[in-house]
């Protein structure tokens, strides 16, 4: 009879919980292909370092332990629901040939306390400490797991200690057990009472595993099912490589409605345990923009549900666009990729938002100043509205002249950049770097007239034809030169360079000069003092660091020239983009609260014993320039690049020989 | 005003048309008509605010009404509006951007722009014609305004559009594209108490206040006061800028003006190299002192 009841009941949540996963992951069916096949080996590794080993989830300690804590008593508690299913279904079946009543027990005792005590850390934490990065996410969803869990939990130990009390005798594998018994026995529980509690909490411990069986599809736990093949289907093309638009007859799609996006977006969306890691790592949100990562994706997410049928919310009707995520939303984000690299289930923010600013530009629904720059990159081919004859006229500034590389073959090519051909503050730099590569003695020369821009924000502002247009006119000049490696101050074209354009068929080796410097220096080329030394930090830009792994380089040139290097508390991997990235440069940008890049210099002012602060990309040395002035603090902290720090050092060099 | 004075110079009979919400409207805007022998009023509540298609039927049904040789319509919002449409309903000539006519024998000789005023046009127009005339043709001659009478007009008058809503831009009734002169302060000001420094300078200039993006950013001044960038393209004939280093970012804003004057404590700011004139010194010394020299009460 027993088993008739749990059979039907046992089959009917299996029925309803499988329903409900069903319509919710159906239409991925006919979403857009993501090409996540291959290279099966490296997929199954990051899922056993970011699911067994908790690689990102640690990164939060706090956070990263406790569900480490529920993670593995899942696991180990699973036995006791092997146990409670086993024997209901099957009379007869016991683990306890195995160890079910003794190390199995015992394992189940310990595992109930951890997990009793990381439910209590995490209701702490998400109650009283109640972390920014946690405002916008679903309570109810929180609270309600957290009981069912703890229900499961409680009736498990509690039907193990009235089996006990049955026998009337204490298990030296189960302490935690005992205690219940103790407790039963203290109360004056009679054997035969003692089964009927048994009984009881056998009933309710299988109705709290069933109701969260059939909670879980409609729940942010989903991710129980879904984070693993979230993270095994990752993208693993180099991570500054957009996919490029899906075409039909020759004309590229934009996303207008949520089969348009890939079925991997779409799981994006239903993977999301809204734990707000991304939102507490965004520049955009950081500033008082409209943008949270977290709340971008569960609006997608609810969204899709409400288009299929399965959430009725006004707040997230089609048309996607101006819909559910308002066009300010978009146009906010820097695609610093801070969110997907913090992401703990691998979600891909970066990508839907371009996805979705395709479709603005495709519709002409621009950002009017964005608008006016996108004008200029078609008519000149660069963002200052210069024409192209003046892109080389920094050089007028350099004591010598700089090969034309196409019209002889070079060693090193060098690609120069928006910013640094055309921005005052940053062609003074360029021209020391041109001065400190002649004194190297290296082989270098320039497109001059022939470069555009790279392209790189361009595409992640959402517009692709003007992205190919710019790549293949620099392809092809690249194509008619003859060099051995291209070199660029910009981490913006190395990323374009390196990681974008292989994709149209370009494939160069790409360096930063922060790598060149450090090689010339080490072979003795460039002769510097190491004696002079400051108090520096160092800034990562997002495209070399984050996007391009350029983490070391600096960091090695500035220690190499002597100065001691503070790294702030926000550095390589997690680093702080200033809020220039992804086309937000060329935007309106009106205070919505604290900008990016006033918020980053205040982070380096904390450290105290800090005067210079170092970076490496020509936007950065605009964006933090107007950070200091604005917040008057040009006496305590001075902007200074890369290159000024090695010119000084030469110079040094050059007085003492 | 000018359009009844320019009339008045042709020697003929003027009639005016004024349309309003209500009757009483219509009383008070005849009775300052000056220079017309008649006044047309229709009073219709659908004309209480400006709707294209409700004043088209009322100058078409006057035209049509009174027969006259010449239409005269200023060259403003309204005018461009309903011309085109009155020279199409009434199957008479037009001619646009006048700037001056007078009547030649049984024709009127029209002077008009063309090529957008870099080039001016005779042209022999016959009556019965249409002429839209830009404003600044004729001076405005106030003349006495003699209780004439006023004829009203019954139409049954209705518009397909309809006003929604009136939004003002929050320009503080400022456009600094359209000022001559601009006084530009930068974050060196120190604070918003500080401004009445700026603002009597401006005010004996005759110049508008405007700001930096870290003056606007600090709430000191308002957005539509930015020059720069992000904010406003500026064109003047004067531009003094004090405290402004002189960003890139700025300068896209006002490069282009006719004559920069830059005052800086620091010598190294890059603002030097663009300005006509510059003076090393704190803004707090000369700017009072500016004013001084130019006369009145700070």
């Amino acid at each position: 009879m027993t088993s008739a009841v749990l059979w039907v009941m046992t089959a009917a949540a299996f029925a309803i919980s499988g329903w409900r996963f069903w319509v919710r992951f159906k239409p991925l069916l006919h979403a857009q292909p993501a090409g996540r096949t291959d290279r099966l080996g490296e997929r199954l590794r990051g899922v056993i370092g970011d699911v067994g080993l908790h690689r990102r989830l640690l990164r939060f300690s706090y956070s990263g332990a406790l569900h480490l804590m529920i993670f593995t008593s899942f696991l180990v508690l699973f036995t006791s629901i092997i146990q409670a299913f086993g024997a209901g279904l099957f009379p007869g079946f016991s683990l306890d040939p195995v160890g079910g009543q003794t190390w199995i027990a015992l394992l189940q005792n310990v595992f109930a306390i951890i997990i009793m005590v990381a439910l209590g850390m995490a209701a702490y934490q998400r109650y009283v400490i109640r972390p920014e990065r946690f405002e916008g996410s679903k309570r109810g969803d929180a609270s309600l797991i957290y009981i069912l869990a703890a229900t499961i939990v409680v009736t498990m130990v509690l039907e193990a200690s009235a089996r006990l009390a049955v026998v009337g005798e204490a298990s030296a594998w189960q302490p935690v057990a005992n205690l219940g018994m103790s407790l039963m026995v203290g109360m004056g529980v009679s054997a035969d009472s003692a089964r009927a509690v048994e009984a009881v909490f056998y009933w309710v411990h299988i109705v709290a595993i069933l109701a969260f069986l059939i909670y879980i599809p409609g729940s942010k736990h989903r991710h129980m099912f879904t984070a693993a093949p979230n993270i095994f289907f990752r993208p693993l093309t180099p991570k500054g490589q957009l996919p490029a638009p899906m075409e039909t007859d020759g004309k590229q799609d934009t996303v207008t409605v949520y089969s348009d996006f890939t079925w991997k977006d779409l799981l994006d969306t239903m993977s999301c345990t809204e734990c707000g890691r991304c939102q507490s790592v965004c520049p955009a949100h950081a500033g008082g923009k409209p943008l949270s990562p977290k709340t971008l994706i569960m609006d997608l997410r609810d969204g899709y549900l409400t288009d299929q049928g399965l959430l009725s919310s006004t707040d997230h009707a089609m048309p996607i666009v101006d819909g559910t995520i308002h066009p300010d939303t978009l146009w906010s984000c820097t695609t610093c990729r801070a969110c997907m690299e913090v992401c703990p289930v691998h979600i891909e923010h970066v990508p839907k938002i371009v996805k979705l600013r395709r479709s603005m530009i495709e519709d002409g629904a621009v950002e009017p100043l964005l608008k006016g720059t996108l004008a200029s990159f078609q008519s000149h081919g660069n963002s200052f509205g210069k024409p192209p004859k003046q892109r080389a006229r920094w050089t007028k500034g350099l004591s010598h002249k700089i090969k034309d590389a196409r019209k002889e073959p070079v060693d090193i090519l060098w690609f120069v950049g928006d910013f640094a051909s055309f921005d005052p503050r940053a062609q003074k730099l360029t021209v020391q770097v041109g001065e400190l590569l002649a004194m190297a003695g290296v082989d270098v020369g320039i497109l001059y007239d022939g470069e555009r821009n790279s392209g790189n924000d361009i595409r992640r502002a959402g517009d692709e034809g003007l992205f190919e247009m710019l790549a293949q006119h620099n392809i092809e000049q690249l194509e008619s030169c003859e060099f051995n490696r291209i070199m660029t101050t910009d981490p913006h074209s190395l990323n374009a360079l390196r990681s974008e354009y292989p994709a149209l068929g370009a494939d160069y080796d790409v360096i930063h000069y922060s790598e060149l410097f450090l090689e010339l220096i080490q072979s003795g080329a460039l002769k510097i003092n190491p004696a002079q030394s400051a108090g520096v930090t160092y800034h990562d830009p997002c495209y070399l660091g984050r996007y391009n792994g350029g983490f070391d380089a600096p960091r090695a040139l500035i220690s190499a020239l002597g100065h001691r290097l503070h790294e702030m508390p926000r550095n390589r991997e997690n680093s702080f983009c200033c809020g220039a990235g992804g086309g937000r440069i060329f935007m309106e940008d009106n205070p919505t609260g604290e900008r990016p890049s006033e918020n980053r210099i205040r982070e380096a002012l904390a450290l105290g014993d800090v005067d210079h602060f170092v970076v490496s990309c020509p936007k950065d040395v605009v964006m933090y320039t107007a950070a200091v002035q604005a917040l008057g603090v040009d006496d305590q902290i001075v902007v200074r690049d890369l290159v000024e720090l090695i010119a000084e050092s030469t110079q040094a060099e050059e007085m003492a020989a | 005003m000018e359009l009844l004075a320019l009339s008045a110079s042709l020697g003929a009979d003027t009639i005016a048309l004024v349309c309003a919400g209500s009757a009483a409207d219509v009383d008070a805007i005849a009775g300052q008509v000056p220079h017309a022998a008649c006044v047309i009023g229709v009073a219709h509540g659908a004309l209480q605010e400006y709707l294209p298609g409700a004043y088209q039927t009322c100058l078409n049904a006057a035209i049509a009404a009174k027969q006259p040789d010449l239409v005269l319509i200023s060259y403003s919002t309204a005018g461009v509006d309903l011309a085109a449409g009155a020279a199409v309903a009434s199957g008479r000539n037009l001619v646009g951007y006048v700037t001056d006519l007078s009547v030649d024998g049984d024709s009127l000789a029209v002077t008009s722009q063309v090529y957008g005023g870099k080039l001016l046009a005779k042209t022999g127009m016959s009556f019965p014609g249409i002429a839209v005339v830009m404003p600044g043709a004729t001076k405005a001659d106030p003349g006495a305004a003699a209780g004439v009478p006023v004829e009203m007009l019954d139409l049954e008058v209705s518009s397909p559009s309809r006003v929604v809503e009136v939004l003002i831009p929050e320009t503080d009734g400022v456009d600094l594209t359209k000022a001559e002169r601009i006084v530009c302060i930068g974050r060196a000001l120190g604070g918003p108490e500080k401004l009445p420094v700026v603002e009597g300078l401006a005010e004996r200039l005759g110049a508008e206040v405007a700001g930096s993006r870290p003056v606007i950013d600090a709430g000191w001044l308002p957005k539509a006061r930015q020059v720069g960038k992000s904010g406003t393209k500026v064109k003047p004939k004067l531009y003094l800028m004090a405290g402004v280093s002189g960003a890139p970012e700025h300068l896209e804003g006002m490069k282009d003006s006719d004559l920069i004057i830059a005052l800086n404590s620091d010598e190294q700011a890059p603002i030097f190299a663009k300005a006509h004139y510059g003076a090393v010194c704190d803004l707090f010394d000369v700017l009072p002192a500016l004013a001084e020299c130019l006369g009145g009460e700070a």
